[in-house]
């Protein structure tokens, strides 16, 4: 899709390589060096063979014999790791779905349990990304199908949380992706009748019914969604699939639920193509072997004229166009003088073409060089090839060269309806259509001291801990352990933060901050959940992978919008948190033993104090200043009791003022001067003393 | 009030001299946290993990000013090398600070219980980073 194209011109994408990868790329490389070193030597045993104008001996054939076995050998083992190292478990990519799926769970106010099964599977890492979309559009499709209203699941003896399966296996050959609803299914003769009254079919015609729900525009007819609603969009499920060489299958029964199936050939090699090669005219093409029914030589006698210039043949009793490919290109003809004409006979997903050459030249290995996106008014080509020998190709895209020959249909118009899915990728960065339209103002590139390679560690563990978040996020709304989960939650997002520190982007950790106070007052129960809170916190999770995902090109600003709404979370409950909740209207805990020591402090000439403090709000949780600070007064003196008390302090229960009966050698002036000394050191902000002069037990 | 002008006053370089070790397992909090306490003229001695630590400090008792270690470190973790420590009748009273994103005040108490004087968290920020230096040797 063009939008995607665009997107991913300008962000570099990145993969993960794994140090044995690189250990193995790096002792190919060495092997290059000395096929190469040999080849050299070769050269020159040759030069000085032609100079002196003698003949080379047996050990010369064995040196090219053994170099070339060596360059055979290399290239397929470099190949075969390029392909290794391009694998990436499609787990990550249905992770992607989570979020989605949630908030459409949410606007149709229906249970739904997303069930992943072969996440391990490994597939091609442009694959994973280009699954997305069609995915995406299945996922959509069997929430929508499988969510039919509660009252009617029960009716069907359904349960009630709809579970929608997505599920991966790896084949020999093909890798098989599906997704599954629990739904009613689809009633076969029901969308057949509805296709032959709409036209679309004629009666009795046998037709697949994945081939009836994916004829363009039968979904759209509103009779449709009496039927089950499905079919949506999948005319543009199986155009995306097809972009990948991907097949198509529905398979349903009534009452038992609906899966689609995506059978996707395992990619062997990255724009490497199987082509037959040609020529016409004087120019050179390659075409996809897989697109070519048959090659076969056709008298031009048998060519048929239909209506005007439009030619047929007939091949296995069907009748096919036929045309010149020079023709099409403009560029003259092939047939000029010929009775019997070379042809391929070449197949799309809905259509044939016979296709006149002039010459055909073989079966090829040949790397696709795609054309840039300025040079994409060149229809039915698809990019340049170099053939054995150095001459420069051009390979066809026969799609398009079907549908711009035969004139099937205008542009395709690919306007999928994703505005369900706000969630940006978590790893994936080239995904248009997963990402939100807003518009964060782009500054400049990432400054920072850090090295690349930090960087580079940093953001992908950053994208490993946000999508980690986010699925904490989505799990606490099941989940029988959210304490457990918010603590975790709670503790991703704080290394997140640290990161985002570590890159010294000042506004996206104060935005990580507020985040991080929401999350506290939730995990503090000040905040209960609800789903609008779980929205917010989903938004703000994504938005921070969109920063990640950004960087280093481009350094993100924080979003106001998003910010004000933690903000407002961040202000409710402060008026309830009154520095001292904790000290008000509480008397010291006083124990035998702590009396004890009031009096025999008193008996040593020693004073007691009971002091107030307060604490600037700081970087160190209160708690821990409180107890970092109760352990200096230890240093002075004596900490007999405390509000709130030690062991809640502990605990971590702790406003940013506490209460100190304490006891020390020293009067309250000759104290003041160490604790102002070190007050600072603590955030200390303001203290109060009182010289406690009545005995233990005694009232004033 | 508390007057905290004094604090700002001095920052820079008023740790010329001291000798740190920095135990933690990511290379990038090692780097980044090496670089803050040198831009404060601070010599750091790196250590991959506690018991990388433990045997740096025996090797010199007396060579490092703190101890800066994390919590969560294979091998030997930032609880166990404190207590070690604190039980090696070698170490005389080095200030340990332990530094980690962990915000649980049930874990950052325990260290300190352990023997730890102060706990920085992660992300580092430098003001604290110089109160924090200045408290473990008050």
């Amino acid at each position: 899709m063009t939008e995607t194209m665009q997107l991913q011109g300008r962000t570099p994408q990145k993969m993960q390589v794994r140090l044995e990868h690189m250990d193995k790329l790096l002792s190919l490389a060495g092997e290059v060096i000395i096929t190469s070193a040999n080849l050299q030597d070769m050269e020159r045993r040759v030069q000085s063979a032609v100079t002196r104008r003698q003949t080379l001996g047996p050990e010369s054939l064995d040196i090219i014999k053994t170099s070339n076995e060596s360059t055979r050998r290399i290239s397929q083992d470099l190949h075969d790791l390029v392909m290794a190292i391009r694998l990436v478990e499609i787990g990550d990519t249905m992770r992607l779905f989570k979020r989605p799926v949630r908030d459409l769970a949410r606007t149709l106010e229906k249970e739904i349990s997303l069930v992943f099964e072969g996440a391990d599977t490994m597939i091609d890492k442009a694959l994973a990304e280009r699954l997305v979309d069609p995915l995406l559009h299945l996922l959509r499709n069997a929430v929508d199908h499988g969510a039919i209203s509660p009252i009617e699941r029960a009716a069907a003896g359904l349960p009630q949380t709809v579970t929608v399966t997505l599920r991966a296996v790896n084949l020999e050959h093909a890798v098989e992706i599906s997704v599954t609803d629990d739904g009613r299914g689809i009633d076969d003769e029901a969308i057949r009748r509805l296709a032959e009254q709409s036209g679309i079919i004629e009666i009795d015609q046998p037709c697949a019914l994945i081939d009836i729900l994916c004829t363009p525009g039968f979904s759209t007819r509103t009779a449709a969604t009496q039927t089950s609603g499905r079919g949506v969009g999948l005319d543009l499920v199986r155009e995306m699939v097809s972009e990948f060489g991907g097949e198509l299958s529905i398979e349903s029964a009534v009452g038992q639920g609906t899966t689609v199936t995506m059978t996707i050939p395992k990619l062997r090699a990255v724009n490497i193509i199987d082509a037959l090669t040609l020529s016409a005219g004087h120019l050179l093409f390659a075409l996809p072997i897989h697109r070519i029914e048959a090659s076969l030589g056709i008298p031009r006698n048998s060519i048929r004229n239909a209506f005007q210039k439009e030619r047929y043949i007939v091949y296995q009793g069907e009748t096919v166009p036929i045309c010149d490919l020079l023709e099409v290109l403009g560029e003259g003809t092939c047939e000029a003088g010929r009775d019997l004409l070379p042809v391929v006979i070449l197949q799309s997903r809905d259509a044939k073409l016979a296709l006149i050459v002039s010459e055909f030249l073989g079966p090829q290995k040949l790397v696709n060089i795609p054309f840039e996106e300025n040079m994409s008014h060149a229809q039915a080509i698809a990019g340049t090839t170099v053939f054995t020998g150095g001459k420069l190709g051009l390979t066809v895209d026969v799609d398009a060269l079907i549908d711009a020959t035969l004139n099937l249909r205008g542009p395709v118009e690919k306007t999928l309806d994703l505005a369900f899915a706000s969630a940006p990728p978590a790893n994936i960065s080239n995904t248009v259509s997963l990402a939100s339209s807003r518009s964060e103002s782009p500054q400049e590139a990432l400054t920072t001291e850090l090295g690349s390679s930090d960087v580079n560690d940093l953001l992908s563990e950053m994208s490993t801990s946000l999508s980690a978040l986010q699925d904490i996020l989505l799990g606490l709304e099941t989940s029988d352990n959210t304490h457990r989960d918010i603590k975790d939650a709670f503790r991703r997002l704080h290394g997140i933060k640290a990161n985002f520190s570590m890159l010294e982007m000042d506004p996206i950790v104060n935005f990580a901050h507020r985040l991080e106070t929401v999350m506290d007052y939730i995990r503090s129960e000040r905040l209960t959940m609800t789903p609008d809170l779980m929205d917010l916190l989903l938004d703000s999770v994504s938005f921070l992978t969109r920063v990640t995902d950004a960087l280093p090109q481009k350094v993100l600003g924080p979003e106001e919008e998003l910010s004000e709404r933690l903000l407002q979370r961040c202000e409710v409950p402060q008026e309830n948190t009154l520095c001292d909740r904790d000290i008000i209207g509480r008397a010291f805990d006083m124990t035998p033993e702590i009396e004890l020591q009031m009096v025999t402090a008193r008996k040593r000439g020693h004073h007691v104090f009971e002091t107030y403090f307060t604490f600037h709000p700081g970087r160190q949780a209160d708690y821990l200043v409180a107890y970092l600070w109760l352990c200096r007064l230890g240093a002075m003196g004596t900490v007999l009791s405390t509000l709130p008390s030690i062991a809640e302090i502990e605990q971590g229960q702790c406003g940013n003022a506490i209460k100190v009966l304490w006891s020390a050698d020293k009067t309250e002036k000759a104290l003041k001067e160490r604790l102002e000394e070190h007050a600072p050191l603590y955030d200390v902000s303001s203290y109060q003393t009182v010289e406690i002069t009545r005995l233990p037990g005694t009232t004033d | 009030m508390i007057d905290t002008s004094a604090l700002t006053g001095e920052m820079d370089g008023s740790f010329n001299g001291l000798h740190v070790l920095m135990a933690d397992d990511s290379t990038t909090t090692r780097r980044v946290f090496q670089a803050r306490l040198e831009e404060l003229g601070i010599t750091v001695t790196p250590a991959e993990d506690g018991e990388d630590a433990l045997s740096k400090i025996e090797a010199h008792p007396q060579k490092f000013d703190i101890i800066f270690c994390d919590i969560q470190m294979p091998r030997m973790n930032g609880y166990e090398l404190c207590r070690k420590l604190n039980e090696s009748p070698w170490f005389e009273g080095t200030p340990i600070v332990m530094v980690s994103t962990c915000s649980d005040a049930r874990e950052v108490i325990k260290a300190l219980k352990l023997g730890a004087d102060d706990f920085i968290p992660k992300p580092f920020e430098r003001d604290l980073l110089i109160k924090v230096i200045k408290r473990v040797r008050a």
